[in-house]
């Protein structure tokens, strides 16, 4: 036969059968989509990256409001929460359709494209970082301490965000201004189930009476050192009984699943799906099943030997201790490898907990790795009682940083101090032992203005 | 090495064989005498352009080789022939009874024509052999008076004197045993094709007959076939082949078979005597072409004069013209085994046929001009194989290796002249020191001196202006494809960096960040290559509009548009996953277009097969590239939709 015809024949197949093949990647259930994608996805996104219907739907061919939809469903909350100071709304108003003009900012896509790493900054901003400018560029005539500052430092030099500003915002500043850098009163928020659970809607507690029980109470027979650890734990302290973890609709269950912690823990679990340890098991907003977060996946430096750990509740909580001590140091640093974390162990937060764990600072004193990245925060049931959660949702006190003042760092210091320590990227590597060196102006300058 | 004594090299025969090996000793400073013994009463002459002679198309001064008698140390005895040799007291007697010792004696005494012992009548006047510059004498003087002329043997010499012979509008008739002529050279279908165009010339020619007798009075009158059939005639030309002349070998008791027997140094059974040329047989096999036996020459020379050399056997091949018909042959096409794998191509005026031995040429048969004769034979016998792929191409196209037309570019030890092994690289470097003309080149490498037929060839290289030449076109093209060169490979490493603030750049960067600016970007993109397409078109179809040169430098040009294009939709950045590898082959795609471009428009002056090889190359690669666009452009497209 004809050497073209065989070419020509052999091309054509192979054409056809690409075709095929990129045919079924793109449109079958559950298959590696990698092939598409652009390129690299955030560090905010990369563990959901072949979740591809999370963000762009299970039907094909779609719009802009299909992946803003997106964009919302996990992050609605959150920017509800911070008081977004550009919501959608502002961009919606007919007195602002010039500004809409100039950045469509309707849509989170305007300024976070995905997919771009070439253009990608910190949060996941892909404009130029002086994109300020497009709206704010006689800032000076309304204030003349703003003149000449060069319009990419407005969210860099930590004074103001795009979205989140409850602790930068000038009153606020005015209001806190004369904090010293150590508050007199220093203590977090303490557990508080115990006092709530009766009142707390859908908590079974007539099943699980709020009664102390002993190894001898359990309702099924176990090994007594088993026995021992659900004896010391919160459950047992509270009348949670082997059953109630272990006894289902389908019998006995050795291994709980995550939706028997959740049928009581339902908050945690929420905020736990919507963090960094849980994202990829959030079915209901990826659409699709992945495995369990591992630190393998991670791009944060993790210990080399944790590579292959699964995240779920037991992996930080442990299977029957349930010690909210260990879960909230020891098993951070099971898997955390970066700089920061392993200062952590001189830093004077730690010390703090050595203290509290004497006895020589009231409970609620130390700090540890959790007291900050997960911390305990009051819900607010019917402003009839608060429960203080715990914040399984790493995101709510980081990115940007200065997230963490409100919650977590004014709880002991100052307002001024706490500012620029976020500022200070070294002593934040030293896990916050010095005092720090960047001096944030915002706060003189609300000062300033505030005086005169 | 022979001591070189007083006494001279002797050699017999005034051949072309037998004047080359006083030339090529005198060439290696042979410092030795040397006595040329010649039986004709002639000039030694070029016996192979003897047809060209009787056909008027050179006269006796093209044949005259005079190298030799301007030389003192040479004595060049004509008319005389040798009628002894002596082995032992190492001498040879002339039929006039004069001894002359010899150091060496080297036999050239070539053959003589066969006729058929079955044949009688052959002594009659009007009967002649065709075989030296006498019975050309004699045909020439017949050519004019012949009515009716009959030529038996349709072989090589038997159609060259049947077509000198038609010249005056004489009747001819070929007669031939076989079932077609050129028996040996040819097969069936390309042996159709010359006996088509002898008729066409008016030449009769009857095959699978065969003569018994020429009938005459006086004269020759008439010749009767076997099958009894009597065709009345004035002409009989005997052209049945040769048998070595050697009957001085046998009376001196030299070892004997169908020739004189050699060994690859051309030596025979007597350590002092040499034979060459078609009187001797190598092997068990005689050579009745010219090429072979001048090459046995340059081998005894150089034994002769110490250094350690032998005789390769070479590839039987043969470059003729019948009736202004090009007729190549190599091997012997009708006597291989089936189990080779043939490969046809034919056009109507030409029919070429490889036949092939796992990648190796057995044989091969051509009619009409065909290119790549030369590097054919080069390839066969230096043993080299064909790639499957030029097999494929010979098949399709009729040729095995592109632009073989421009000589200039065939490799360096690439042979020109294969009567008298000259390469392309030897003219070439003849050339650069000072060769201006054909004639020049011809006396300083002999390429070309012996048949001719190169002189074409020779004309290519030393006359540039004949190759072709240098045109604006080939300029633009070079600057264009350089420039579309530079641009891919920039593309490849560098990229437009994103705005670094949103005034006033970022205006441009909505060009990258703005999906309807990159859907419009994106199309325009895609139409610009669909417009690269017509020069694949105008390459494989019919269409011929338009000079290719012209189609070539657009096509170049679309492709740099193509560039602007791609910079505007991407900005050079290569992307991942499915578009990385598209930016790549896309890239990689222009890229090895614009190297083809730049060393075409290099074609009118570099040579050798590097450039050619490397084009090749750039245009397989180009091609090949072209090949994964169609799947992994729909999907790109698709994919912006889809997500």
């Amino acid at each position: 036969m004809n050497f073209n015809i065989i070419a020509w024949t052999s091309w054509i197949m192979a054409s056809v059968a690409g075709v095929v093949y990129l045919s079924y990647v793109m449109t079958a259930p559950d298959v590696d989509r990698t092939v598409f994608v652009p390129g690299p996805m955030t560090d905010g996104h990369h563990q959901i990256e072949l979740a591809c219907e999370s963000c762009h739907g299970t039907e094909g061919f779609t719009d802009a409001e299909v992946l803003q939809n997106a964009c919302i469903g996990c992050h609605g909350d959150a920017l509800e929460e911070a008081k977004d100071d550009h919501p959608k709304s502002k961009f919606t108003d007919p007195r602002n359709a010039d500004r809409l003009a100039v950045l469509d900012a309707r849509y989170c896509v305007t300024c976070h494209v995905e997919h771009r790493p070439e253009r990608t900054h910190a949060m996941g901003l892909t404009l130029p970082l002086d994109y300020c400018i497009l709206c704010h560029e006689d800032v000076a005539l309304d204030r003349p301490s703003h003149e000449g500052m060069a319009f990419d430092t407005c969210a860099s030099a930590g004074c103001h965000n795009f979205h989140d500003n409850r602790a930068l915002y000038e009153d606020f500043l005015v209001r806190h201004m004369d904090q010293p850098w150590l508050l007199s009163s220093r203590v977090t928020l303490l557990a508080n189930f115990e006092a709530v659970a009766s009142q707390i809607p859908g908590y079974p507690v007539d099943h699980y009476p709020m009664v102390q029980l002993a190894a001898d109470n359990a309702d099924t027979p176990a090994d007594p050192g088993v026995l021992h650890e659900w004896a010391a734990s919160s459950h047992a302290a509270a009348g949670v009984n082997c059953k109630a973890c272990h006894q289902t609709d389908q019998g006995w269950q050795d291994s709980p699943s995550r939706e028997m912690c959740g049928a009581c823990h339902s908050e945690e679990s929420r905020s736990f799906l919507l963090g960094k340890h849980g994202m990829r098991l959030a079915e209901e907003n990826l659409l699709r099943e992945l495995t369990p977060m591992a630190p393998g996946l991670a791009r944060l430096p993790m210990k080399s030997d944790a590579h292959s750990k699964e995240l779920g509740c037991i992996s930080c909580h442990g299977a029957h201790e349930f010690d909210s001590r260990s879960a909230s140091v020891d098993a951070c640093m099971n898997c955390h490898d970066d700089d920061h974390s392993l200062a952590y162990e001189a830093s004077p937060h730690a010390a703090l907990v050595r203290a509290e764990s004497l006895g020589q600072l009231p409970p609620g004193s130390g700090v540890t790795c959790a007291t900050c990245h997960m911390p305990r925060i009051e819900k607010d049931y019917f402003w009839t009682f608060e429960h203080n959660l715990v914040q399984h949702n790493q995101s709510e006190t980081m990115r940007p940083n200065e997230k963490m003042i409100r919650p977590v760092c004014q709880n002991c210091h100052g307002l001024s101090f706490s500012i620029d320590a976020l500022a200070d990227v070294e002593l934040i590597k030293r896990n916050f032992k010095g005092q720090p060196n960047a001096s944030i102006a915002s706060v003189s300058m609300a000062r300033e203005r505030d005086e005169r | 090495m022979h001591p070189i004594g007083a006494d001279p090299i002797v050699v017999v025969g005034t051949g072309p064989v037998g004047i080359r090996v006083v030339e090529e000793l005198t060439k290696h400073g042979c410092s030795c005498p040397c006595v040329v013994y010649g039986a004709e009463p002639h000039e030694p002459y070029d016996r192979v352009r003897l047809s060209s002679l009787l056909s008027g198309r050179d006269d006796l001064s093209d044949l005259q080789i005079d190298s030799v008698s301007s030389n003192s140390k040479v004595s060049v005895r004509l008319n005389c022939r040798v009628s002894r040799i002596h082995p032992d007291e190492r001498a040879v007697v002339d039929e006039d009874g004069n001894v002359q010792p010899y150091q060496v004696l080297v036999l050239a005494t070539g053959s003589t024509p066969h006729v058929p012992v079955t044949l009688s009548g052959v002594s009659l006047p009007g009967v002649f052999t065709f075989r030296n510059l006498g019975d050309v004498e004699g045909l020439i003087a017949r050519r004019t008076r012949s009515v009716h002329t009959v030529v038996l043997g349709g072989g090589q010499l038997g159609l060259e004197a049947a077509r000198a012979m038609r010249r005056d509008g004489t009747r001819v008739t070929v007669i031939e045993h076989n079932s077609h002529v050129m028996y040996r050279q040819l097969d069936r279908l390309a042996a159709r094709m010359v006996q088509r165009s002898l008729v066409s010339d008016g030449i009769d020619i009857l095959t699978n007959r065969n003569l018994v007798m020429a009938i005459g009075a006086e004269r020759l009158e008439a010749v009767t076939l076997a099958d009894g059939e009597t065709l009345s005639c004035d002409t009989l030309i005997i052209a049945t082949g040769i048998r070595p002349e050697i009957k001085l070998a046998q009376d001196a008791k030299l070892a004997c078979g169908y020739g004189i027997r050699v060994d690859a140094r051309m030596q025979t059974s007597n350590p002092n005597i040499y034979a060459v040329g078609e009187c001797c047989e190598y092997d068990g096999q005689v050579y009745g072409l010219v090429g072979p036996g001048l090459a046995q020459a340059q081998i005894v020379a150089r034994v002769l004069m110490g250094q350690t050399t032998s005789y390769r056997k070479p590839a039987l091949a043969s470059s003729l013209k019948v009736v202004d018909l090009p007729v190549f042959s190599l091997g012997e096409i009708n006597t291989l085994p089936s189990t080779h794998t043939s490969w046809t191509w034919e056009n109507g005026e030409c029919y070429r046929r490889l036949v092939v031995n796992r990648g190796h040429v057995e044989a091969a048969v051509s009619i009409g001009q065909w290119d790549d004769v030369t590097q054919l034979r080069d390839k066969v016998s230096l043993k080299r194989r064909l790639r499957p792929w030029e097999l494929w191409r010979f098949h399709y196209t009729g040729q095995l290796w592109a632009n073989v037309s421009d000589v200039s570019v065939w490799p360096d030890d690439a042979q020109i002249c294969s009567c008298n092994s000259v390469s392309r690289g030897e003219i070439s470097r003849v050339i650069t020191s000072g060769a201006k003309s054909v004639d020049d080149v011809i006396a300083k490498t002999r390429a070309g001196s012996t048949c001719g037929s190169c002189t074409a060839l020779i004309r290519q290289l030393v006359e540039p202006e004949s190759a072709p030449p240098i045109s604006e076109l080939s300029v633009s093209l070079r600057l264009v494809a350089m420039f579309a060169g530079a641009m891919a490979l920039a593309g490849l490493v560098v990229s437009v960096p994103y705005a670094s603030t949103v005034n006033p750049q970022f205006a441009l960067d909505m060009l990258w960040t703005d999906i309807n600016h990159k859907r419009l970007s994106g199309f325009v993109l895609l139409g610009v290559v669909l417009l690269t397409l017509p020069l694949a078109l105008r390459k494989r179809t019919s269409i011929q509009w338009g000079a290719f040169n012209v189609w070539r430098l657009l096509h170049a040009t679309i492709g740099v548009l193509c560039l602007g294009a791609l910079l505007v939709h991407t900005g050079f950045r290569m992307g991942s996953q499915l578009n990385f590898l598209l930016m790549l082959t896309f890239l990689g795609l222009i890229f090895a277009g614009a190297v083809v471009g730049v060393l075409q428009s290099f074609e009118h002056r570099l040579n050798g097969s590097g450039q050619l090889s490397l084009r090749k190359m750039g245009a397989t690669l180009h091609i090949f590239l072209l090949w994964p666009l169609p799947a992994l452009l729909i999907f790109h497209i698709l994919k912006s939709y889809y997500f």
